[in-house]
Protein backbone atom coordinates (compact mmCIF):
# COMPACT_ATOMS: atom_id res chain seq x y z
CA UNK A 1 0.00 0.00 0.00
CA UNK A 2 1.70 3.33 -0.95
CA UNK A 3 1.60 6.26 1.50
CA UNK A 4 -0.57 8.98 1.07
CA UNK A 5 1.44 12.03 -0.88
CA UNK A 6 3.65 9.05 -2.74
CA UNK A 7 3.63 8.97 -6.30
CA UNK A 8 2.36 6.00 -8.05
CA UNK A 9 3.19 4.81 -11.37
CA UNK A 10 3.88 1.69 -13.24
CA UNK A 11 5.76 0.82 -16.57
CA UNK A 12 3.51 -1.80 -18.97
CA UNK A 13 5.32 -3.19 -21.95
CA UNK A 14 3.18 -4.97 -24.07
CA UNK A 15 4.58 -7.65 -26.97
CA UNK A 16 2.48 -10.07 -29.47
CA UNK A 17 3.56 -13.72 -29.79
CA UNK A 18 3.06 -14.21 -33.25
CA UNK A 19 3.06 -17.96 -34.18
CA UNK A 20 3.35 -18.64 -38.04
CA UNK A 21 0.30 -20.83 -37.18
CA UNK A 22 -1.94 -18.16 -37.46
CA UNK A 23 -2.18 -18.49 -33.05
CA UNK A 24 -0.76 -15.01 -31.47
CA UNK A 25 -1.82 -13.78 -27.85
CA UNK A 26 -0.96 -10.46 -26.92
CA UNK A 27 1.38 -10.85 -23.54
CA UNK A 28 2.73 -8.26 -21.26
CA UNK A 29 4.55 -7.30 -18.12
CA UNK A 30 3.89 -4.50 -15.78
CA UNK A 31 6.38 -2.76 -13.44
CA UNK A 32 5.41 -0.67 -9.90
CA UNK A 33 7.97 2.36 -10.23
CA UNK A 34 8.79 2.90 -6.92
CA UNK A 35 8.73 -0.71 -5.52
CA UNK A 36 9.71 -3.88 -6.66
CA UNK A 37 6.51 -5.52 -7.72
CA UNK A 38 6.43 -6.56 -11.04
CA UNK A 39 3.94 -9.58 -12.54
CA UNK A 40 3.72 -10.72 -16.19
CA UNK A 41 0.12 -10.70 -17.40
CA UNK A 42 -2.02 -11.79 -20.08
CA UNK A 43 -4.85 -9.79 -20.13
CA UNK A 44 -5.94 -6.46 -19.36
CA UNK A 45 -7.93 -7.61 -16.27
CA UNK A 46 -4.69 -9.55 -14.50
CA UNK A 47 -2.99 -5.72 -15.34
CA UNK A 48 -5.87 -3.85 -13.51
CA UNK A 49 -5.84 -6.19 -10.54
CA UNK A 50 -2.14 -5.61 -9.94
CA UNK A 51 -2.14 -2.17 -10.11
CA UNK A 52 -5.08 -2.05 -7.53
CA UNK A 53 -3.61 -4.74 -5.30
CA UNK A 54 -0.14 -2.57 -5.54
CA UNK A 55 -1.46 1.28 -5.70
CA UNK A 56 -4.44 0.16 -2.66
CA UNK A 57 -6.49 2.16 -5.41
CA UNK A 58 -9.01 -0.09 -8.05
CA UNK A 59 -7.31 0.24 -11.37
CA UNK A 60 -8.95 1.91 -14.35
CA UNK A 61 -11.76 0.71 -15.60
CA UNK A 62 -11.66 -1.18 -18.97
CA UNK A 63 -14.59 -0.40 -20.44
CA UNK A 64 -14.80 2.93 -22.78
CA UNK A 65 -16.89 5.40 -20.51
CA UNK A 66 -19.63 6.52 -22.29
CA UNK A 67 -19.71 10.46 -23.94
CA UNK A 68 -21.87 12.13 -21.67
CA UNK A 69 -19.80 11.11 -18.51
CA UNK A 70 -17.04 12.66 -20.09
CA UNK A 71 -18.78 15.95 -20.49
CA UNK A 72 -20.95 15.91 -16.97
CA UNK A 73 -18.65 18.04 -15.51
CA UNK A 74 -18.76 21.02 -18.47
CA UNK B 1 31.21 -22.85 -28.49
CA UNK B 2 30.94 -25.28 -25.34
CA UNK B 3 28.52 -28.32 -26.25
CA UNK B 4 27.04 -30.30 -23.26
CA UNK B 5 26.80 -34.00 -23.22
CA UNK B 6 23.84 -35.49 -24.31
CA UNK B 7 22.72 -36.92 -21.11
CA UNK B 8 23.53 -33.59 -19.64
CA UNK B 9 20.71 -32.49 -16.75
CA UNK B 10 19.08 -29.97 -18.35
CA UNK B 11 17.53 -27.46 -18.11
CA UNK B 12 19.72 -24.44 -19.22
CA UNK B 13 21.59 -22.87 -16.29
CA UNK B 14 22.47 -19.34 -15.79
CA UNK B 15 26.19 -19.94 -15.50
CA UNK B 16 26.12 -21.60 -19.29
CA UNK B 17 26.13 -18.15 -20.40
CA UNK B 18 29.34 -17.41 -19.38
CA UNK B 19 30.53 -21.38 -20.74
CA UNK B 20 28.77 -20.27 -24.19
CA UNK B 21 29.73 -16.68 -24.26
CA UNK B 22 32.87 -15.65 -26.97
CA UNK B 23 33.43 -12.66 -24.90
CA UNK B 24 35.44 -12.92 -21.10
CA UNK B 25 32.73 -14.18 -18.86
CA UNK B 26 32.00 -15.72 -15.34
CA UNK B 27 29.38 -16.38 -13.34
CA UNK B 28 29.07 -15.71 -9.45
CA UNK B 29 27.02 -17.36 -6.18
CA UNK B 30 24.77 -15.04 -3.92
CA UNK B 31 28.12 -14.40 -2.05
CA UNK B 32 30.36 -13.41 -4.91
CA UNK B 33 31.90 -16.46 -5.40
CA UNK B 34 32.84 -17.95 -8.94
CA UNK B 35 30.97 -21.01 -10.02
CA UNK B 36 31.70 -20.24 -13.80
CA UNK B 37 34.83 -19.52 -15.69
CA UNK B 38 35.10 -19.41 -19.27
CA UNK B 39 38.29 -19.89 -21.94
CA UNK B 40 38.45 -15.89 -23.05
CA UNK B 41 38.57 -15.22 -18.96
CA UNK B 42 41.92 -16.92 -18.77
CA UNK B 43 43.13 -15.81 -22.01
CA UNK B 44 42.21 -12.05 -20.76
CA UNK B 45 43.57 -12.57 -16.98
CA UNK B 46 45.60 -15.31 -16.87
CA UNK B 47 43.81 -17.45 -14.54
CA UNK B 48 42.69 -21.13 -15.07
CA UNK B 49 39.00 -21.88 -13.41
CA UNK B 50 40.78 -23.61 -10.66
CA UNK B 51 42.24 -20.84 -9.80
CA UNK B 52 38.76 -18.81 -9.70
CA UNK B 53 36.16 -21.10 -8.98
CA UNK B 54 35.18 -20.98 -5.24
CA UNK B 55 36.89 -17.11 -4.69
CA UNK B 56 35.20 -14.35 -4.42
CA UNK B 57 35.20 -12.21 -7.68
CA UNK B 58 36.57 -9.02 -5.73
CA UNK B 59 39.92 -10.94 -4.77
CA UNK B 60 40.32 -12.20 -8.51
CA UNK B 61 39.29 -9.04 -10.15
CA UNK B 62 41.18 -6.46 -8.04
CA UNK B 63 39.31 -4.12 -10.53
CA UNK B 64 39.70 -0.53 -9.42
CA UNK B 65 38.62 2.74 -12.08
CA UNK B 66 41.31 4.46 -14.48
CA UNK B 67 42.66 6.91 -11.55
CA UNK B 68 43.34 4.08 -9.29
CA UNK B 69 40.27 4.01 -7.02
CA UNK B 70 38.88 0.31 -5.94
CA UNK B 71 36.17 -0.84 -7.34
CA UNK B 72 36.44 -4.32 -5.67
CA UNK B 73 36.29 -3.80 -1.60
CA UNK B 74 34.31 -5.60 0.87
CA UNK B 75 31.62 -2.90 1.30
CA UNK B 76 30.91 -3.75 -3.12
CA UNK B 77 27.88 -2.46 -3.49
CA UNK B 78 27.49 -4.38 -7.19
CA UNK B 79 26.98 -7.17 -5.12
CA UNK B 80 23.98 -5.81 -3.61
CA UNK B 81 22.78 -4.64 -6.58
CA UNK B 82 23.00 -8.35 -8.05
CA UNK B 83 20.81 -9.32 -5.08
CA UNK B 84 18.39 -6.93 -6.06
CA UNK B 85 18.23 -8.31 -9.60
CA UNK B 86 19.72 -5.63 -10.80
CA UNK B 87 22.72 -5.71 -13.58
CA UNK B 88 25.40 -3.57 -13.27
CA UNK B 89 28.22 -1.94 -15.61
CA UNK B 90 31.57 -0.27 -15.53
CA UNK B 91 32.76 1.51 -18.70
CA UNK B 92 36.44 2.03 -18.33
CA UNK B 93 37.90 0.65 -15.81
CA UNK B 94 41.19 -2.13 -15.19
CA UNK B 95 41.63 -5.44 -13.74
CA UNK B 96 44.49 -7.46 -11.81
CA UNK B 97 45.95 -10.11 -14.45
CA UNK B 98 47.58 -13.11 -12.87
CA UNK B 99 50.91 -11.82 -13.51
CA UNK B 100 50.45 -8.01 -11.17
CA UNK B 101 49.36 -6.19 -15.11
CA UNK B 102 46.45 -4.15 -15.54
CA UNK B 103 43.91 -4.80 -17.93
CA UNK B 104 42.09 -2.08 -19.08
CA UNK B 105 38.65 -3.30 -19.49
CA UNK B 106 34.58 -2.90 -19.49
CA UNK B 107 32.32 -4.83 -17.61
CA UNK B 108 28.67 -5.92 -18.28
CA UNK B 109 26.47 -8.02 -16.47
CA UNK B 110 23.62 -10.63 -16.55
CA UNK B 111 21.92 -10.63 -12.81
CA UNK B 112 18.89 -13.37 -12.18
CA UNK B 113 16.14 -12.92 -9.99
CA UNK B 114 15.99 -15.26 -6.64
CA UNK B 115 12.42 -16.48 -7.79
CA UNK B 116 13.99 -17.92 -11.36
CA UNK B 117 17.23 -19.51 -9.43
CA UNK B 118 15.09 -20.62 -6.86
CA UNK B 119 12.71 -22.47 -9.29
CA UNK B 120 15.94 -23.49 -11.89
CA UNK B 121 17.72 -24.81 -9.03
CA UNK B 122 20.37 -22.76 -10.20
CA UNK B 123 22.83 -20.80 -7.82
CA UNK B 124 23.88 -18.49 -10.19
CA UNK B 125 23.17 -14.93 -9.23
CA UNK B 126 24.99 -12.75 -12.38
CA UNK B 127 26.86 -13.65 -14.90
CA UNK B 128 29.47 -11.38 -15.95
CA UNK B 129 31.08 -10.10 -19.25
CA UNK B 130 34.38 -8.33 -19.42
CA UNK B 131 35.72 -6.59 -22.64
CA UNK B 132 38.86 -5.36 -23.54
CA UNK B 133 38.51 -1.85 -24.23
CA UNK B 134 40.70 -1.60 -27.06
CA UNK B 135 37.46 -2.55 -29.17
CA UNK B 136 35.39 -0.58 -27.41
CA UNK B 137 33.35 1.37 -29.72
CA UNK B 138 35.14 4.34 -31.46
CA UNK B 139 34.28 7.74 -30.29
CA UNK B 140 34.56 10.59 -32.75
CA UNK B 141 37.85 12.99 -31.75
CA UNK B 142 35.33 16.14 -31.69
CA UNK B 143 33.10 14.37 -28.67
CA UNK B 144 35.28 14.54 -25.24
CA UNK B 145 32.48 13.82 -23.28
CA UNK B 146 31.34 10.44 -23.25
CA UNK B 147 28.17 9.56 -21.13
CA UNK B 148 27.36 6.20 -20.50
CA UNK B 149 23.83 5.17 -19.53
CA UNK B 150 23.51 1.69 -20.25
CA UNK B 151 23.99 0.19 -17.17
CA UNK B 152 26.03 1.61 -14.50
CA UNK B 153 25.96 5.39 -15.20
CA UNK B 154 29.37 6.94 -16.23
CA UNK B 155 31.35 10.12 -17.76
CA UNK B 156 34.51 10.11 -19.19
CA UNK B 157 36.63 12.68 -20.66
CA UNK B 158 38.90 12.76 -22.90
CA UNK B 159 39.25 8.88 -22.34
CA UNK B 160 39.72 9.16 -18.87
CA UNK B 161 36.47 8.25 -16.32
CA UNK B 162 35.39 10.85 -14.17
CA UNK B 163 35.04 9.91 -10.43
CA UNK B 164 31.22 11.04 -9.78
CA UNK B 165 31.00 8.92 -6.66
CA UNK B 166 33.17 11.60 -5.01
CA UNK B 167 31.26 14.62 -6.23
CA UNK B 168 29.95 15.99 -3.52
CA UNK B 169 26.67 17.24 -4.37
CA UNK B 170 25.16 13.74 -5.83
CA UNK B 171 21.78 16.01 -7.30
CA UNK B 172 24.30 17.41 -9.67
CA UNK B 173 24.48 13.68 -11.03
CA UNK B 174 20.89 13.15 -10.95
CA UNK B 175 20.35 16.16 -12.79
CA UNK B 176 22.52 15.70 -15.33
CA UNK B 177 21.30 12.23 -15.91
CA UNK B 178 17.52 14.03 -16.45
CA UNK B 179 18.79 16.37 -19.14
CA UNK B 180 20.13 13.44 -20.91
CA UNK B 181 16.99 11.86 -21.29
CA UNK B 182 16.29 15.17 -22.99
CA UNK B 183 18.71 15.64 -25.05
CA UNK B 184 18.89 18.77 -26.80
CA UNK B 185 15.30 20.18 -25.56
CA UNK B 186 15.20 22.88 -23.25
CA UNK B 187 13.68 21.48 -19.72
CA UNK B 188 12.15 23.99 -17.50
CA UNK B 189 13.30 24.66 -14.02
CA UNK B 190 10.14 23.81 -12.63
CA UNK B 191 10.21 20.34 -14.03
CA UNK B 192 13.74 20.03 -13.06
CA UNK B 193 12.31 20.92 -9.38
CA UNK B 194 9.68 18.30 -9.26
CA UNK B 195 12.22 15.85 -10.12
CA UNK B 196 15.10 16.90 -8.03
CA UNK B 197 13.21 18.18 -5.28
CA UNK B 198 9.91 17.27 -5.13
CA UNK B 199 7.49 19.12 -2.40
CA UNK B 200 9.84 21.64 -1.41
CA UNK B 201 8.84 25.15 -2.02
CA UNK B 202 9.87 26.78 -5.03
CA UNK B 203 12.05 29.68 -3.44
CA UNK B 204 14.05 26.81 -1.71
CA UNK B 205 14.15 24.35 -4.56
CA UNK B 206 14.88 27.43 -7.33
CA UNK B 207 18.02 28.41 -4.89
CA UNK B 208 18.92 24.48 -4.82
CA UNK B 209 19.02 24.32 -8.34
CA UNK B 210 21.41 27.34 -9.24
CA UNK B 211 23.42 25.98 -6.73
CA UNK B 212 23.57 22.29 -7.98
CA UNK B 213 24.07 23.79 -11.66
CA UNK B 214 27.12 25.74 -10.74
CA UNK B 215 28.48 22.81 -8.74
CA UNK B 216 28.18 20.79 -12.00
CA UNK B 217 29.23 22.92 -14.43
CA UNK B 218 31.67 23.34 -12.35
CA UNK B 219 32.57 20.20 -12.17
CA UNK B 220 32.54 19.32 -15.99
CA UNK B 221 35.05 22.42 -16.16
CA UNK B 222 37.52 20.77 -13.55
CA UNK B 223 37.53 17.33 -15.57
CA UNK B 224 38.79 19.20 -18.71
CA UNK B 225 35.55 20.50 -20.18
CA UNK B 226 36.02 23.83 -21.48
CA UNK B 227 32.94 23.88 -23.99
CA UNK B 228 29.43 24.99 -22.38
CA UNK B 229 27.78 21.34 -22.20
CA UNK B 230 24.58 22.56 -20.45
CA UNK B 231 22.83 25.47 -21.81
CA UNK B 232 20.76 28.28 -20.53
CA UNK B 233 18.03 28.58 -22.37
CA UNK B 234 15.41 31.71 -20.51
CA UNK B 235 13.69 29.27 -17.57
CA UNK B 236 15.07 26.31 -18.96
CA UNK B 237 18.30 24.21 -19.45
CA UNK B 238 19.03 22.11 -22.22
CA UNK B 239 22.17 19.39 -22.43
CA UNK B 240 24.10 20.48 -25.88
CA UNK B 241 23.53 16.96 -28.11
CA UNK B 242 26.91 18.28 -30.51
CA UNK B 243 28.81 18.16 -27.27
CA UNK B 244 28.39 14.99 -26.08
CA UNK B 245 28.66 11.76 -27.08
CA UNK B 246 25.94 9.44 -25.46
CA UNK B 247 25.79 5.28 -25.75
CA UNK B 248 22.18 5.10 -26.51
CA UNK B 249 22.28 7.56 -29.36
CA UNK B 250 24.88 5.01 -31.09
CA UNK B 251 23.61 1.82 -29.44
CA UNK B 252 20.13 3.23 -31.42
CA UNK B 253 21.81 4.16 -34.43
CA UNK B 254 24.07 0.88 -34.58
CA UNK B 255 20.16 -1.15 -34.54
CA UNK B 256 18.92 0.81 -37.06
CA UNK B 257 21.73 1.01 -39.33
CA UNK B 258 21.68 -3.00 -39.05
CA UNK B 259 18.29 -2.96 -39.84
CA UNK B 260 18.54 -1.44 -43.07
CA UNK B 261 21.57 -4.16 -44.06
CA UNK B 262 19.40 -6.85 -42.67
CA UNK B 263 16.53 -5.87 -45.12
CA UNK B 264 18.76 -6.37 -48.06
CA UNK B 265 19.99 -9.82 -46.60
CA UNK B 266 23.53 -8.62 -45.84
CA UNK B 267 23.72 -10.76 -42.82
CA UNK B 268 27.40 -10.20 -42.24
CA UNK B 269 27.16 -6.42 -42.21
CA UNK B 270 24.20 -6.66 -40.60
CA UNK B 271 25.98 -8.79 -37.65
CA UNK B 272 28.68 -6.35 -37.20
CA UNK B 273 26.75 -3.68 -36.36
CA UNK B 274 24.63 -5.70 -33.58
CA UNK B 275 27.22 -6.83 -32.09
CA UNK B 276 28.66 -3.92 -32.03
CA UNK B 277 25.56 -2.53 -30.47
CA UNK B 278 25.50 -5.49 -28.20
CA UNK B 279 28.68 -4.07 -26.73
CA UNK B 280 27.02 -1.03 -25.66
CA UNK B 281 24.14 -2.50 -23.69
CA UNK B 282 25.82 -3.19 -20.43
CA UNK B 283 22.84 -3.27 -18.85
CA UNK B 284 19.28 -1.30 -18.43
CA UNK B 285 18.89 2.25 -19.53
CA UNK B 286 19.91 4.53 -16.16
CA UNK B 287 19.66 1.33 -14.50
CA UNK B 288 20.54 3.20 -10.69
CA UNK B 289 16.89 5.51 -10.98
CA UNK B 290 15.20 2.38 -10.74
CA UNK B 291 12.67 3.93 -8.60
CA UNK B 292 12.66 7.33 -10.62
CA UNK B 293 9.45 7.37 -12.89
CA UNK B 294 11.31 9.74 -15.33
CA UNK B 295 13.31 7.38 -17.00
CA UNK B 296 11.14 4.23 -16.68
CA UNK B 297 9.36 4.79 -19.96
CA UNK B 298 12.65 4.76 -21.85
CA UNK B 299 14.09 1.61 -20.31
CA UNK B 300 11.14 0.02 -20.82
CA UNK B 301 11.89 1.37 -24.11
CA UNK B 302 15.39 -0.06 -24.88
CA UNK B 303 14.69 -3.19 -23.12
CA UNK B 304 12.58 -4.02 -26.02
CA UNK B 305 15.13 -2.35 -28.50
CA UNK B 306 18.01 -4.60 -26.82
CA UNK B 307 15.65 -7.63 -27.31
CA UNK B 308 14.77 -7.13 -30.98
CA UNK B 309 18.48 -6.81 -31.57
CA UNK B 310 19.29 -10.18 -30.10
CA UNK B 311 16.59 -11.35 -32.02
CA UNK B 312 17.79 -10.07 -35.74
CA UNK B 313 21.43 -11.01 -34.49
CA UNK B 314 20.19 -14.33 -33.75
CA UNK B 315 18.64 -13.94 -37.37
CA UNK B 316 21.75 -12.73 -39.33
CA UNK B 317 23.73 -15.92 -37.39
CA UNK B 318 20.89 -18.45 -38.11
CA UNK B 319 21.06 -17.09 -41.93
CA UNK B 320 24.80 -17.69 -42.27
CA UNK B 321 24.08 -21.46 -40.95
CA UNK B 322 25.78 -20.21 -37.85
CA UNK B 323 23.77 -22.17 -35.70
CA UNK B 324 26.37 -22.12 -32.24
CA UNK B 325 26.04 -18.53 -32.66
CA UNK B 326 22.07 -18.32 -33.04
CA UNK B 327 21.72 -20.30 -30.00
CA UNK B 328 23.90 -18.47 -27.94
CA UNK B 329 22.26 -15.32 -28.24
CA UNK B 330 18.65 -16.48 -28.00
CA UNK B 331 19.61 -17.97 -24.70
CA UNK B 332 21.12 -14.34 -23.66
CA UNK B 333 18.04 -12.87 -24.51
CA UNK B 334 15.45 -15.78 -22.51
CA UNK B 335 17.89 -14.67 -19.62
CA UNK B 336 17.30 -11.33 -19.98
CA UNK B 337 13.36 -11.64 -20.80
CA UNK B 338 12.66 -15.40 -20.03
CA UNK B 339 8.89 -14.95 -21.15
CA UNK B 340 9.41 -14.64 -24.71
CA UNK B 341 7.77 -18.04 -26.45
CA UNK B 342 9.00 -17.10 -29.55
CA UNK B 343 12.60 -16.89 -28.68
CA UNK B 344 11.85 -20.25 -26.89
CA UNK B 345 10.59 -21.48 -29.98
CA UNK B 346 13.22 -20.47 -32.26
CA UNK B 347 15.69 -21.71 -29.98
CA UNK B 348 14.50 -24.65 -30.29
CA UNK B 349 14.41 -24.75 -33.70
CA UNK B 350 18.46 -23.58 -34.13
CA UNK B 351 18.68 -27.01 -31.39
CA UNK B 352 17.48 -29.15 -33.81
CA UNK B 353 19.67 -27.72 -36.66
CA UNK B 354 22.43 -28.25 -34.12
CA UNK B 355 22.21 -31.73 -33.85
CA UNK B 356 20.66 -31.78 -30.54
CA UNK B 357 17.19 -32.73 -30.16
CA UNK B 358 17.44 -33.96 -26.68
CA UNK B 359 18.84 -30.13 -25.69
CA UNK B 360 15.27 -28.68 -28.08
CA UNK B 361 13.19 -31.05 -26.13
CA UNK B 362 13.84 -29.95 -22.80
CA UNK B 363 13.70 -26.40 -24.07
CA UNK B 364 10.17 -27.06 -24.68
CA UNK B 365 9.97 -28.44 -21.46
CA UNK B 366 11.64 -25.22 -19.63
CA UNK B 367 9.21 -22.98 -21.49
CA UNK B 368 6.25 -25.00 -20.89
CA UNK B 369 6.79 -23.84 -17.49
CA UNK B 370 8.06 -20.79 -17.52
CA UNK B 371 4.10 -19.78 -19.77
CA UNK B 372 2.30 -22.08 -16.63
CA UNK B 373 3.78 -20.01 -14.40
CA UNK B 374 4.06 -16.80 -15.42
CA UNK B 375 0.82 -16.65 -17.32
CA UNK B 376 -1.18 -19.64 -16.30
CA UNK B 377 -0.98 -20.86 -19.87
CA UNK B 378 0.10 -23.80 -22.36
CA UNK B 379 2.69 -23.03 -24.92
CA UNK B 380 1.09 -21.56 -28.63
CA UNK B 381 0.21 -24.15 -31.16
CA UNK B 382 3.33 -23.21 -32.89
CA UNK B 383 5.70 -23.92 -30.11
CA UNK B 384 3.64 -27.38 -29.75
CA UNK B 385 3.96 -28.10 -33.31
CA UNK B 386 7.58 -27.24 -33.34
CA UNK B 387 8.05 -29.65 -30.17
CA UNK B 388 5.83 -32.40 -31.79
CA UNK B 389 8.10 -32.36 -35.33
CA UNK B 390 11.03 -32.42 -32.33
CA UNK B 391 9.43 -35.88 -30.95
CA UNK B 392 9.26 -37.20 -34.51
CA UNK B 393 12.65 -36.49 -35.95
CA UNK B 394 14.82 -37.23 -32.48
CA UNK B 395 12.24 -41.01 -32.83
CA UNK B 396 13.08 -41.39 -36.10
CA UNK B 397 17.20 -40.71 -36.12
Amino acid sequence: MVGEHSKVSFVARLWLEDGSCGEKAWRGHVRHVQGEEEQYFQDLLELRDFLGRVSGMKGPPLTTQPLKDVTKAE
Amino acid sequence: MTLLPANSNFPFQASNLADFAADAAFAIDVDGKIVAWNAPAQRLLGYAPAETIGRHCGEVLQATLQGGEPLCHPECNVIDCFRGCRSHGVANCRLRHRDGEWVPASIASVATSERARRLSDDKVMAVIFIQDVVTEVAVPQHHTLQLFTLGGFGIVVAGSSVNIAKWRRKQAVTLLKYLITQLDRPVHRERLLDCLWPGVDQRRGLGRLKVTMYYLRRELRSNGMSDEIVKTVGDSYLLRRDAVWVDVDVFERLVTEGRGLQEQAQWSDALDCYVEAQRLYRGDYLEEEIFSDWCAEERARLHEVYLELLARAAECHAELGQYADAIQIYRKALVFDPCRESFHCLLMEHLMNFGRPDLALAQYRHCQQVLAREFGTEPLAETRRMYQEILKRAASA
